[in-house]
């Protein structure tokens, strides 16, 4: 499903001419990270701050802050990184965001219905009418403990913290993506709200689908229990495992194994 | 016509509101011949008054607001829009009396009309001005008075500039003001693409979010749909 192969990518490069911040140079990010991942599989990819887990889920999604210098990905036998954000997006690849963007004025309903669109329009199905809409998002919304009403309020204005982790797991259930990438997903959620998200992530694994999930900690694994570990430090995978791994790096730290 | 509250003539128009609360029709400059329009509003005693104003096109509302009884309240909300050609707004609150509130939140977007070609031509830039006066007579008590000024400029030949004003010769007087220009927000336009929504779409979007708090306070179906298909045709434009 996702082949990523020798992938480099750095940030804060300058296009000719373009006016910026800081001093223009060039800092790479990740220095030639390699990952497989097949359908039906779960991965965390884990690592101390600053190794590149959030850049990796960034280029990933295409986000135009990050450059890739060099490497191929492969999603689905396409060339992942020829593809614009948006065709990435309907494609089925879900990027679930460490910090989701406020949105005022533009309400959730308004929002899922144009992406739900877009992306049954790649899967070759018709356009959801509206009573079939509402119906998918009370389900979904279920799914993960937010009210049906927050759907008409503005993307994520005034949302607590948890409730914007929440709404990133809703949004996934309704896109139902291919792959999904939850970059600190777990960040800022207390117990209960780190089980909700954790249980709603869950029932959406299938066969068919597959998910990277991004983390610090080892306790989103408690939930959501991952067929592969890995280790990021550097800017590469430096150690790839079992669950057991995380474990160990949970009783001994990065300093221990990196 | 819609807009008939407040006659839509070029000359001084003056209008009172009496004791209670009024939930006025929009005044609207169409614009297209660069018209200006002069109004003003009288509140009495105990008048709430919900006010939305509009240019949207080539056009100038000059807005003179007096608060004349204890009591009085104006909640004005207003939006210009320079879509290639200039449109202002400027608004003087005058509080007269003892015990009058005010709230202003004036939203403006500038934007360079057609394509490379127009740009060329000075008029065709796209210039949003605002100009915001509060005024607090000599004399009167505990006054409450909230302006804001929230601006986009959508392409680098266009221009906001705003500029609010006080001008107090009272003591009791709780007044605060600001202002901010800015592009549209890249990390939310990345946010929408990332779930499928093409980038000109979210940017639309996103400026159509921009405006729904300004253009929700007109006080009729009609009014909110006339005012939108409006502001569509000169996005789009």
């Amino acid at each position: 499903m996702l082949s990523i192969k020798d992938l480099h990518a750095s940030v804060g490069g300058r296009e000719a001419g373009e006016a910026g911040r800081g001093d223009g140079a060039e800092r790479e990010i990740l220095r030639g990270i390699n990952l497989e991942v097949r359908a039906g599989e779960v991965h965390a990819i884990m690592g101390p701050n600053g190794s590149g887990k959030s850049t990796l889920a960034s280029v990933l999604a295409g986000n135009p802050r990050f450059k890739v210098t060099s490497g191929e990905v492969l999603f689905e036998e396409r060339d992942l990184l020829a593809l614009s954000v948006e065709e990435r997006a309907r494609e089925g690849l879900f990027l679930g965001f460490q910090y989701p963007v406020e949105i005022p004025g533009v309400t959730m309903a308004n929002f899922m219905k144009a992406a739900v669109a877009e992306r049954r329009k790649a899967l070759g199905l018709q356009t959801l009418t509206a009573s079939e809409f509402l119906a998918m998002t009370r389900e979904k919304a279920a799914l993960v403990g937010l009210a049906p009403a927050m759907i008409s309020r503005a993307v994520n204005e005034g949302f607590s913290g948890g409730e914007k982790k929440k709404n990133e797991i809703f949004q996934m259930a309704m896109l139902a993506p291919r792959l999904a990438v939850l970059d600190e997903t777990d960040s800022g959620l207390d117990i209960d709200a780190l089980r909700v998200v954790g249980e709603g992530v869950t029932a959406l694994r299938r066969k068919d689908n597959a998910i990277v999930l991004i983390t610090h900690y080892q306790r989103l694994l408690d939930y959501i229990v991952p067929d592969y570990v890995h280790v990021l430090a550097g800017g590469r995978i430096v150690l790839s495992g079992g669950r057991d791994l995380a474990l160990r790096l949970e009783a001994e730290g990065y300093d221990g194994i990196v | 016509m819609i807009f008939s509250n407040i006659p839509e003539v070029a000359a001084d128009e003056v209008v009172a509101f009496e004791a209670g609360d009024h939930a006025a029709e929009p005044i609207v400059v169409k614009g297209g011949s660069g018209v200006i329009r002069s109004v003003k509003v009288v509140l009495g005693a105990g008048a709430r008054l919900r006010l939305p104003v509009f240019v949207l096109g080539r056009g100038k509302l000059a807005l003179t607001v007096d608060l004349a009884g204890a009591g009085a309240e104006l909640h004005l909300y207003g939006l210009f829009i320079a879509a290639g050609m200039d449109a202002d707004i400027n608004v003087r609150v005058n509080h007269l009396a003892s015990d009058t509130l005010s709230r202003q939140l004036v939203k403006g977007i500038a934007t360079e009309a057609g394509e490379a070609g127009a740009r060329n031509v000075d008029a065709e830039q796209g210039r949003g001005e605002f100009t915001g006066m509060i005024f607090v007579a000599k004399g009167v008590q505990r006054v409450d008075a909230q302006q804001y000024s929230r601006n986009i400029q959508l392409t680098p030949g266009a221009r906001i500039v705003t500029r609010p004003q006080l001008e107090i010769y009272a003591d009791d007087v709780k007044c605060s003001h600001g202002a901010t220009v800015g592009g549209l927000d890249e990390e939310a336009i990345f946010y929408m693409r990332q779930r499928g929504v093409d980038e000109a779409t979210a940017r639309r979007m996103q400026l159509e979010g921009f405006v729904a708090d300004i253009v929700s306070r007109c006080p009729t179906d009609d009014s909110r749909v006339e005012i939108a298909v409006r502001i569509d045709k000169l996005l789009t434009q």
